[in-house]
């Protein structure tokens, strides 16, 4: 059989499907009632929790930095700190977006390009984590200031602010590099594949490797 | 819909929605059979499918004929769903209550060379499955390069690829 003669055959088979195949017409009304169980009506759910739990440590370390304003490391250390949670509630906001926006009616290729962001979405938070490492002193300076009203930060030697600075330092150069080979296109290197799959799961892994396929005739 | 209010619109998208299933659920299956190996998958996979086809009919216009509209919608699903197979865990399993039911009988005489099809679509990558599915429905290369938005060369490749990977495969 070559592939004109599987055409024909084809356009056999979906004569007699319409014969073949019966709907039933209850349980789809019952699947209708829950048509809001959709998977992405669920990542629009998970991504509004997430949404909100940054929007909570907003305003939490909005009304610390209000209530203790003075330029010391604790207030620093909250103002760094929110910059990433307001990030990181911005990125919730698009995500809502898109996921409100994606038409699975469009070309192939932009709903997979759709896709794709949204499935990124653990990998950017997870980038995101790894661009606050550098700023991880900060956790600690305000984390004491809350628990136990100490600015540690002044409590300090020189030597110990220097030797916590270049640990910084080293933080900064490793989340530098990380997050630059971080991109689809690296995959093909075992450790960067291995993340993708961990932080992001198997459905982008599989969107990346569909993404490719459909480009796979240009090379 | 201008002249109808909300519940009146609401009761004319559910007869057009049930009317468009009724009369194109063939696509379903043929969508559901070529990307799913199991029941349980193609029980989710059809609805899935429904419930992204009651999401988009309200932006659906006439630029497009409704199968290739329904067969856009249908395989951005299946290629989205994926799901790691598990046939083996299911196969003691069945399922009582299906969305789709289909009686083999009606085809037995092309019963093996149907088998033979879907065992090799199920063979191919998701957007080889796409392509041969709009090939075999008869869609031409411009139409297809459309749907993918992708250049006609690129289809092109594409199917004489697919030519050669079922030539080998009939042996």
């Amino acid at each position: 059989m070559n592939l004109e003669q599987m055409q024909s055959l084809w356009q056999d088979h979906s004569l007699k499907l319409e014969e073949c195949i019966s709907l039933n017409k209850r349980l789809l009304n019952e699947k209708q009632k829950e048509e809001q169980k959709s998977k992405l009506h669920n990542l629009v759910v998970s991504r509004t929790l997430e949404g909100a739990l940054f929007f909570i440590i907003c305003v939490a370390l909005s009304k610390y930095i209000v209530s203790s304003w003075s330029l010391s490391a604790p207030v620093v250390s909250a103002v760094v700190l929110n910059v990433f949670a307001i990030v990181g509630l911005a990125g919730n906001i698009g995500q809502i977006t898109l996921l409100n926006k994606i038409d699975f009616a469009k070309p192939i290729k932009q709903t997979l390009t759709d896709l794709i962001v949204v499935r990124s979405h653990n990998m950017q938070i997870f980038k995101l984590i790894m661009l606050s490492a550098p700023f991880y002193m900060a956790y600690v300076f305000l984390g004491y200031d809350i628990i136990y009203e100490l600015d540690l930060y002044s409590l300090m030697s020189a030597e110990t602010k220097i030797a916590f600075a270049v640990i910084s330092l080293v933080f900064v150069v490793l989340v530098v590099v990380l997050i630059t080979k971080l991109t689809p296109e690296n995959r093909g290197n075992k450790i960067i594949d291995w993340l993708y799959r961990e932080v992001s799961g198997e459905k982008l892994t599989h969107l990346l490797d569909e993404m490719e396929n459909i480009d796979r005739a240009k090379r | 819909m201008p002249f109808l209010n909300k519940s009146e619109v609401k009761v004319s998208k559910r007869e057009l929605f049930l009317e468009l299933v009724e009369k194109h659920k063939g696509i379903l299956f043929k969508v559901t059979r070529s990307y799913c190996k199991n029941e349980f998958d193609r029980e989710d996979l059809t609805q899935e499918i429904l419930a992204q086809i009651w999401r988009s009919l309200d932006t659906y216009n006439d630029d497009f004929k409704i199968t290739t509209w329904m067969y856009r919608v249908a395989l951005n699903v299946a290629i989205s769903f994926h799901r790691k197979d598990k046939s083996g865990a299911f196969k003691h399993y069945e399922i009582e209550d299906k969305l789709l039911s289909y009686d083999m009988n009606e085809e037995a005489e092309n019963e093996q060379s149907i088998i033979q099809l879907y065992t090799f679509i199920n063979q191919l990558n998701d957007i080889d499955k796409a392509v041969l599915l709009m090939y075999l429905e008869g869609e031409n290369q411009s139409e297809i390069a459309a749907n993918l938005s992708i250049s006609i060369s690129n289809v092109s490749t594409k199917i004489s690829r697919i030519k050669q990977k079922f030539q080998h495969s009939a042996g």
